[in-house]
């Protein structure tokens, strides 16, 4: 293989052997690997695990903080509870472990056989969705009362409230952090070559299965793909931080 | 399904000692190489004339942004061949445990380099005003008036950080490693190759590691906290 | 009559921040309201809002009742203008944005109309050159400013200041005081909270002193010299 071959093959993936394409499912997800594959899992672990912080959020914070009745509020704390222990319990163990987890425990515990890119996306969502959720309980919290306070006094309602000034104040204080989460994620689907699924890490030990001369070009490709994304990634993050400092509320305080 | 106790019957428990002793061996091992290296890069970093400067930036840059068990694959995979063809004489084996070591130590340096520069840029200039008043030379101010103020400061995120430093651990399984060194994943997957059942292997390392996390954070944070009040009165 | 506020009560555990106050002002009027520091005139100012609710007591403001045990009228929001010590300007919006922000949303004025009102509103404080600035961009008397014309274009049944120029430099609190002395020419309903006692004898007509939870109400400045703690 040439370096143009080396090259596309790590950005797209080897072509698994025809026999083992399962006409079950869509031609062109089984093909998928290597950059490709892990941007796709990185995507939609980070799409999906978005929903999940904010589920985790909500539970942990009780926005709403109105007193209901007594078996409301156990309930709510509950829930706060469950989000607390599934946050730290996630956060606790290696992703390397988790990944495996996803992939050993469906088929003992429900019986079901579920393709291995599925529980790859299921594995980040919930990853990401932990990571997202810790920052958006402090990105809300972070908006300070007063401005919420001039907001009311104005006249506008509960749900302008919420969309016209929380929401925007909230997502510039996070969107490093989101930022930062969104690389992490990116670097940590290269432990998916464990359980077999073809993301780029994967896709280069194949290719150097298949072609052991070249496999000292084969890393250094890979390393620099990796690299050059995750600090490309960076860098934006930075200046995200400092684009939006501004008009986040970090500098605008009075004095 | 068994409720996979035989995990704890022989030979798999011992296999599994095994596997925690190497968890703690490397994470002390990576966790002590590097704050070494954290602490020169970030000198460098902060200190060094431009050129050195610039390989400080280089260094934080590069291992930052490599995820581990990509660095750990060139390691154990690349190094070899490029030692060929660069010096001529061929790698020498059984090296895996070390470079497995070197990798994890470079990942986590990167990170307690920029934790301790950010550290010494929390020091108030009139700090090192006031030494160098006092008379003291730019290496003595370095290491006894910025150094210690910087980790005190650094201490929270440092230890986030080592916390993090014992999960990579298991990214030793990408790696050919020797039975006798394998981390408790390593050791879970060993049971699993015998046994063809993964999921209490498994269930039993994540529950070690978990543990392992939970008191090894509890214990630094309370040394951090301890730390950050002292010097709060010094302010 | 635009504000009464009527014997009102207010406890924070066993202490009464307000213990029975009542006021009275009419339209045109301006208040001068001082007191020691922490006595409560910020949780007044809070009360009256709608902000914070209260013990005991009523509030006329109006034509709406305010009553102790029940909530805020809703459609008073946005009838009382509030300028708060620290400004809280929306920081994600420009100047004029911050302003058309409720008079779209709340008052429902088009776009077009929405931002004529707010550069004439910015106009009147002396900001329409900024108006495409972002808070972080303006000088704290600017910040000021602004947050005032924020209130005013809600055309506000009575302003109320709090402490408007505290923690501003001296050379921009000035200028916010002159803005505020042309409001008070120009008729504008004002209770004004202030430890600048020349300036609120210059504007006021009504004058008042919250000390230990009681409110002592004259028309005449003198009450505002007498101080029975210090202050700050």
């Amino acid at each position: 293989m040439t370096a143009a071959e080396i090259l596309r093959t790590l950005l797209v993936g080897f072509p698994p052997p025809p026999e083992m394409i399962n006409p079950g499912y869509p031609e062109f997800i089984q093909k998928m690997g290597g950059l490709q594959l892990t941007l796709t899992v990185t995507s939609l672990g980070l799409f999906f695990g978005t929903f999940v912080g904010i589920a985790l959020a909500v539970l942990r914070g009780g926005k709403v903080q109105r007193t209901g009745s007594g078996a409301e509020a156990v309930a709510k704390a509950a829930l706060g509870w469950i989000s607390l222990f599934f946050t730290e319990t996630i956060r606790g163990i290696p992703i390397m472990i988790f990944v495996l987890l996803t992939y050993y425990l469906p088929y003992p515990l429900f019986g079901v056989r579920v393709p291995a890119a599925v529980l790859a996306v299921a594995a980040f969502t919930l990853y990401a969705g932990v990571y997202l959720g810790e920052i958006f309980r402090s990105g809300f919290r972070a908006v300070q009362e007063e401005i919420i306070d001039s907001a009311r006094v104005l006249g506008l309602s509960r749900s302008q409230v919420l969309f016209e000034i929380k929401l925007p104040i909230a997502l510039r204080t996070m969107a490093p952090d989101m930022l930062g989460v969104a690389i992490t994620v990116f670097k940590d689907t290269s432990v998916l070559m464990v359980v077999g699924v073809a993301d780029m890490s994967y896709t280069a030990r194949q290719i150097q299965a298949a072609e052991p001369v070249n496999y000292l070009l084969v890393l250094a490709l890979l390393l620099f793909i990796y690299w050059s994304i995750a600090f490309v990634a960076s860098l934006l993050a930075v200046r995200i931080e400092t684009l939006w400092k501004g008009d986040g509320q970090k500098e605008l305080t009075c004095h | 399904m068994n409720f996979g106790l035989y995990v704890f019957s022989e030979p798999y428990f011992s296999w599994l000692c095994r596997g925690v002793a190497m968890t703690l061996l490397i994470t002390a091992l990576t966790t002590a190489l590097s704050l070494l290296l954290g602490f020169f890069v970030s000198v460098i970093r902060t200190v060094g004339y431009m050129r050195l400067r610039w390989l400080g930036i280089a260094y934080i840059i590069i291992f930052r942004n490599l995820p581990p068990v990509v660095l750990l694959l060139f390691l154990i995979f690349g190094l070899p061949g490029l030692y060929l063809s660069t010096v001529g004489s061929p790698f020498p084996g059984g090296l895996e445990f070390p470079l497995l070591i070197a990798g994890l130590s470079l990942n986590t340096s990167a990170y307690v380099a920029e934790i301790l520069r950010s550290g010494m840029r929390a020091v108030p200039a009139g700090n090192l005003d006031a030494a160098r008043i006092l008379g003291l030379g730019p290496l003595s101010t370095l290491l006894s008036v910025v150094y210690p103020q910087a980790l005190r400061v650094g201490l929270p995120a440092l230890g986030n950080r080592m916390v993090h430093n014992m999960k990579n651990s298991t990214m030793a399984l990408v790696l050919p490693i020797s039975v006798d060194s394998m981390e408790v994943l390593g050791q879970a997957g060993r049971i699993a190759g015998q046994t063809f059942a993964w999921a209490e292997p498994l269930i039993v390392a994540a529950a070690i590691h978990l543990t392992l996390a939970v008191v090894m954070s509890s214990v630094l944070n309370r040394i951090a906290r301890s730390a950050q009040s002292k010097i709060e009165v010094s302010r | 009559m635009i504000l009464r506020v009527d014997n009102v009560l207010k406890h924070y555990g066993e202490q009464a921040v307000l213990a029975g106050v009542s006021l009275e002002i009419e339209k045109g009027m301006v208040c001068a309201l001082s007191g020691p520091s922490g006595a409560g005139k910020t949780t007044l100012v809070r009360i009256i809002s709608g902000l914070l609710g209260f013990d005991a007591g009523r509030l006329i403001i109006g034509e709406s009742e305010v009553r102790a045990d029940e909530p805020y009228p809703a459609k008073l929001y946005g009838k009382i203008g509030v300028v708060f010590q620290d400004h809280n300007l929306f920081p994600h919006m420009t100047a004029i944005q911050n302003i058309t922000l409720a008079l779209a949303r709340v008052r429902g004025l088009s776009k077009g109309a929405a931002e004529a009102r707010a550069l004439a509103e910015l106009e009147r404080v002396g900001l329409s050159r900024k108006f495409e600035s972002y808070p972080s961009a303006l000088s704290g008397g600017e910040r000021q400013r602004l947050a005032i014309a924020r209130a005013l274009a809600m055309d506000p049944l009575l302003l109320l200041l709090d402490e408007p120029t505290s923690g501003l430099d001296h050379s921009k609190i000035g200028e916010v005081l002159n803005i505020i002395a042309g409001l008070a020419t120009s008729g504008t309903t004002m209770l004004l909270i202030t430890h600048n006692i020349c300036f609120a004898q210059k504007v006021g007509n009504r004058f008042a002193m919250l000390d230990g939870g009681k409110l002592c109400v004259s028309d005449t400045p003198d009450i505002l010299g007498q101080t029975n703690g210090d202050w700050s």
